[in-house]
């Protein structure tokens, strides 16, 4: 069951080129056989693609018309398909426009974006994460952490190894054999300052370059 | 000697682990239109050393990060890469770091 992410791209280059061989030679045999029992048959086709126009006669004509109705058959959607394995993820684009109090454009640098329902959950002590994408190596950073004061963690899933993961490519399913463990962290008993109030760094003295 | 040598080693060792604390903080930052203060969530925080060695994280939903078993020293906090503070681990087990505006 374990197959590397290469041995994949290859049995999918594969199949895209089995489909570009069957799209330019299927429409041979209709010719062939046309050639061969009705070799002075006077089948026309014309037409053009793009800007060029085309007449052709005999065996050839059958092959253009042959080759035009695979062109337009559900074929074409099988090629999209296999296409889609390359890019299992859809990417959607959209522009953002704020405007300030005034009406006046502006662009806000805190915009969060929260998805309903969200695509990943924790369910007592399990995490789901469902990430689209074919290449482990752009996978995020797993960030997890006890809200309210508690501890945190990072899981980088882009860099785990081999032996710390049980992958099944067929259901795209990965399972982190090393779990995630989180320590509520010792504080000192001073209540931790509120927003806006105790800062290290007040304004104008930093300590350091913003 | 040999003996009397090891036994400091394993002394000063022991010592460091025993003082090695864990971190909280939280960076905060202020809307420029209505003036209020707010954590930031999943900013970049790097705690750097004096060698240039550095441990990273991110703030969560509420702003606060953490860092364990960090040796006491002086240190800087470079948040999400481009601000830089001084902080300095004192000694205990647990530390809090004040709130750092961003």
């Amino acid at each position: 069951m374990e197959n590397s992410p290469l041995a994949i791209e290859i049995v999918l280059a594969a199949l895209s080129g089995l489909i570009l061989v069957l799209v330019v030679a299927l429409p041979l045999l209709p010719a062939i056989l046309i050639y061969k029992i009705f070799p002075d048959s006077h089948i026309k086709a014309s037409g053009t693609i793009g800007a060029l126009t085309w007449n052709a006669s005999g065996a050839f004509a059958a092959y253009m018309i042959v080759l035009g109705a695979i062109l337009f058959s559900p074929l074409d959607r099988l090629t999209s398909a296999v296409g889609g394995f390359y890019t299992p993820a859809w990417t959607v684009e959209m522009e953002i426009h704020g405007y300030d109090q005034n009406a006046q454009p502006v662009q806000f640098n805190n915009i969060e974006m929260i998805l309903n329902p969200e695509i990943h959950r924790i369910s007592g002590n399990k995490a789901v994460l469902r990430i689209p994408g074919l290449k482990r190596s752009d996978w995020p950073v797993a960030h997890f952490q006890i809200v309210g004061g508690g501890g945190s963690m990072d899981v980088n899933l882009a860099s785990l190894r081999e032996d710390e993961i049980d992958v099944d490519h067929f259901s795209k399913h990965v399972k982190i054999l090393t779990p995630v463990v989180l320590r509520q962290v010792t504080t000192s008993s001073d209540p931790y300052p509120p927003p806006g109030a105790g800062y290290l760094n007040q304004p104008g003295n930093d300590g350091g370059d913003s | 000697m040999k003996y009397l040598m090891s036994l400091l080693l394993l002394f000063l060792l022991a010592c460091n682990s025993a003082y090695a604390t864990d971190l909280r903080g939280r960076i905060d930052t202020r809307n420029p239109y209505n003036g209020y203060f707010h954590p930031l969530p999943r900013a970049s925080v790097a705690l750097v050393d004096v060698n240039g060695q550095y441990v990273g994280t991110y703030t969560g939903g509420d702003g606060f990060y953490y860092f364990y078993n960090v040796p006491p020293g002086n240190y800087v906090l470079v948040i999400n890469g481009v601000k830089r503070v001084p902080v300095s681990i004192p000694p205990q087990q647990g530390f809090d770091i004040p709130p750092i505006l961003f």
